[in-house]
């Protein structure tokens, strides 16, 4: 419980207590502990005097915002509508092939291990194709450049 | 005669020392996906003597990596694509710099054709000083603005007859009308730096390049409007674009241009940000003011407007940052000078932002009526493929494809096409030769179903139905009959919804029934 403590006191010490102040506590939070907690949510709640159910429908109606434990490394695939176009699905089809691993959106995938994720666009189209590797964006990548960057990312996977 | 606002701005340029050569890396989120921040890293610890400028970038994404040199004398030498192995001759060059300048023909034409307001200096100019902005011109607008009548600025707007960027062209002058009428003790300035839309990345380029004409944008309005609070909302992916503005603010904090009193006039005003947290449905107006009061992302009814009750029940000004980015121009010179540019009942530029099977991706700022056509073959050096008979995907999930024979179209506010076709945001993504057109309407159906808030039902239930109907369009289904249903479908969806995300998302199913009957 010492963690709850320690949060219900930040937030005092950082945030007032009103109600406009949740996306801003939410980001804090989930950059704190990499996700938000239902404990969490509940400091929250007692924080600015919002449910637990209403701060729970904000939390999880923002794709950014996860609810469980993220994995340690994350892959991230764009699959917007330009990089469809570039030829995203068969770095989609290599990491599959490559690694055995079910690419379909397992986004809260399980500690110490590789989360893929399909985002929906991470917003720099001018230099697609775009894979995300935990906060680094790479783009302009081929298959080449796909089989370059993979082994540091599952080297403790094999 | 200067006026004493002016003479207070241009006060703070003697300090300003002006080194013989500067070197500019252009430094942004995409350039930085292909190793933009390693060669600024790399030219720092090498031995230069000159002064090393993190821009943003000017919006020639092709090129990027981007170096440029700008001697004392205004020439400059471009170093395209830079790659670790070319920072060692670089540096040779800006320690020893041969008499002829490495001019790119390419990235200077493809500048010169583009009529840059918004995006004016972007990339050759520095982001992080104020000081660097006002010496270009900056502030000016501010400045003229505080030495005349609120009114004034506000007709001064409306005569330019400047339409707001987002995507909807509301005249800019009439919304601020609408907020100054209204009387309330707090009123609000938002500035829409969403930009959640799949292929748009303008005002990323904006807000990395060239912040301080955002903030000198909003500032005016909010004094037009006579609102004590500015309000940024920028987009969660947009990381360095929300340090950038964080940098900036700060700086006009310390120069007096935001704050008590700005620049000694007696108008007062305060700029905070607020981070997003994604979603395509947060750029529309009333659910951002949701998202920021801390609901869930989901429209409001209208009415009442946000110009009558918006964030916390206050007048509240709405405006993107592109439109924004307009604001300083009509105010230094005028808005007949504005009117000039563009065409008629369009006046003004639109950032177009280009990717998809295209030789030179990219942000390019073009005149209003510019054809599709031309946007395509001069900037984007047209489409991949030997034989390329491109369509065109035009303003995102919410609008549709066009044919590569309709490609004649001018960009304009609003409705392009009968089908619904918007300009949008101006995003346009080309689509191979190759490419199944129907795959592609199925990607943008999906997302728009994913993308559904919820809140109305005929979205709700709408959008996936649309998905499954066009799953199962195969030769053998594709009948007259199940085309009219689908047809039937896409109409309800678009006239039963609340906002654009609903309305425009029947759009693409009815540019797909329309322009490939078979």
């Amino acid at each position: 419980m010492n963690e709850t403590n320690n949060l219900s006191e930040e937030l005092t010490g950082y945030f007032p207590r009103t109600r406009d102040q949740l996306l801003n506590i939410l980001h804090y939070v989930q950059h704190k502990y990499g996700y938000i907690s239902k404990v969490s949510m509940q400091e929250i709640g007692n924080h600015i005097k919002m449910p637990v159910s209403e701060i729970y429908g904000t939390v999880t109606s923002y794709s950014e915002f996860k609810i469980k434990n993220p994995a340690d490394k994350q892959l991230k695939i764009c699959t917007g509508i330009s990089c469809i176009n570039q030829g995203n699905q068969t770095l989609i089809d290599t990491i599959k092939s490559n690694h055995s691993i079910n690419t379909n959106l397992f986004e809260n995938g399980p500690i110490n291990k590789v989360a893929i994720e399909e985002i929906d666009c991470g917003f720099i189209c001018g230099v697609g194709p775009m894979i995300q590797i935990n906060q680094t964006m790479h783009g302009r990548i081929k298959i080449n450049g796909l089989k370059n960057l993979l082994p540091e990312l599952f080297e403790n996977e094999r | 005669m200067k006026d004493n606002y002016t003479k207070r701005l241009l006060s703070f340029n003697n300090t300003e020392d002006v080194k013989a050569l500067k070197v500019m890396v252009q430094v942004g989120q995409c350039s930085n996906s292909v190793g933009a921040q390693n060669i600024l890293s790399l030219l720092k610890s090498s031995n230069i003597s000159a002064d090393l400028i993190e821009s943003g970038c000017d919006g020639l994404c092709f090129l990027a990596p981007k170096v440029i040199l700008q001697y004392s004398d205004k020439t400059t030498s471009i170093f395209n694509n830079v790659s670790e192995n070319d920072v060692e001759m670089i540096s040779n060059e800006i320690n020893s710099p041969k008499k002829k300048r490495n001019t790119n023909n390419l990235a200077t034409e493809l500048l010169n054709n583009q009529t840059r307001i918004a995006m004016a200096q972007c990339g050759y100019s520095d982001p992080s000083n104020a000081k660097s902005y006002i010496s270009e011109g900056g502030y000016i607008g501010l400045a003229k603005a505080l030495g005349t009548k609120q009114d004034e600025v506000i007709s001064e707007i409306e005569d330019s007859k400047l339409l707001g960027r987002g995507g909807a062209y509301f005249p800019t002058g009439l919304k601020l009308k609408a907020v100054r009428k209204t009387e309330s003790k707090s009123k609000y300035v938002v500035i829409n730096a969403e930009e959640g839309e799949p292929g748009v990345f303008k005002d990323r380029h904006l807000l990395e390049g060239v912040p301080h004409r955002i903030i000198e944008g909003a500032i005016i309005s909010a004094y037009a409007v006579n609102a004590p609070q500015i309000i940024f909302y920028i987009n969660a992916k947009a990381k360095l674009s929300l340090d950038r503005l964080k940098n900036a603010i700060e700086q006009c904090y310390k120069l007096n241009i935001l704050g008590q009193n700005i620049l000694g006039s007696k108008y007062s005003v305060e700029a905070d940000i607020i981070q997003g947290a994604g979603g395509y449905v947060c750029g529309e107006e009333t659910t951002l003011l949701n998202t920021m009061e801390g609901d869930r992302r989901e429209p409001r009814i209208k009415p009442p407007f946000p110009t009558e009750s918006g964030y916390k029940s206050s007048p509240t000004l709405v405006n993107n940052c592109e439109t924004l980015s307009n604001i300083p121009f009509i105010l230094t010179n005028g808005a007949t000078s504005f009117k000039r540019i563009g065409c008629e009942n369009a006046y003004g530029t639109k950032i177009i932002s280009l990717s998809g099977d295209v030789n030179r991706p990219g942000v390019f700022e073009v005149q209003m009526g510019t054809s599709i056509d031309e946007i395509i073959k001069i900037f984007g050096g047209g489409g991949i493929g030997k034989n390329p008979e491109n369509a065109v995907s035009i303003g995102g999930p919410s609008s549709g494809v066009l044919p590569h024979n309709q490609l004649h179209i001018k960009i304009m506010p609003g409705r392009i096409h009968e089908t619904g076709i918007m300009l949008g945001a101006g995003g346009l993504v080309v689509l191979k030769d190759k490419t199944n057109v129907l795959q592609f309407i199925k990607n943008l159906a999906k997302y728009n179903a994913d993308e559904s808030c919820g809140k109305c039902t005929p979205c709700r239930e709408g959008t996936p139905r649309i998905v499954n109907m066009l799953e199962k369009l195969k030769p053998s289904t594709d009948t007259p009959a199940y085309r009219e249903e689908l047809s039937d479908l896409a109409e309800v969806v678009s006239s039963a919804s609340l906002c654009g995300l609903g309305q425009g998302a029947g759009t693409p199913i009815k540019s797909f029934l329309h322009f490939w009957p078979d």
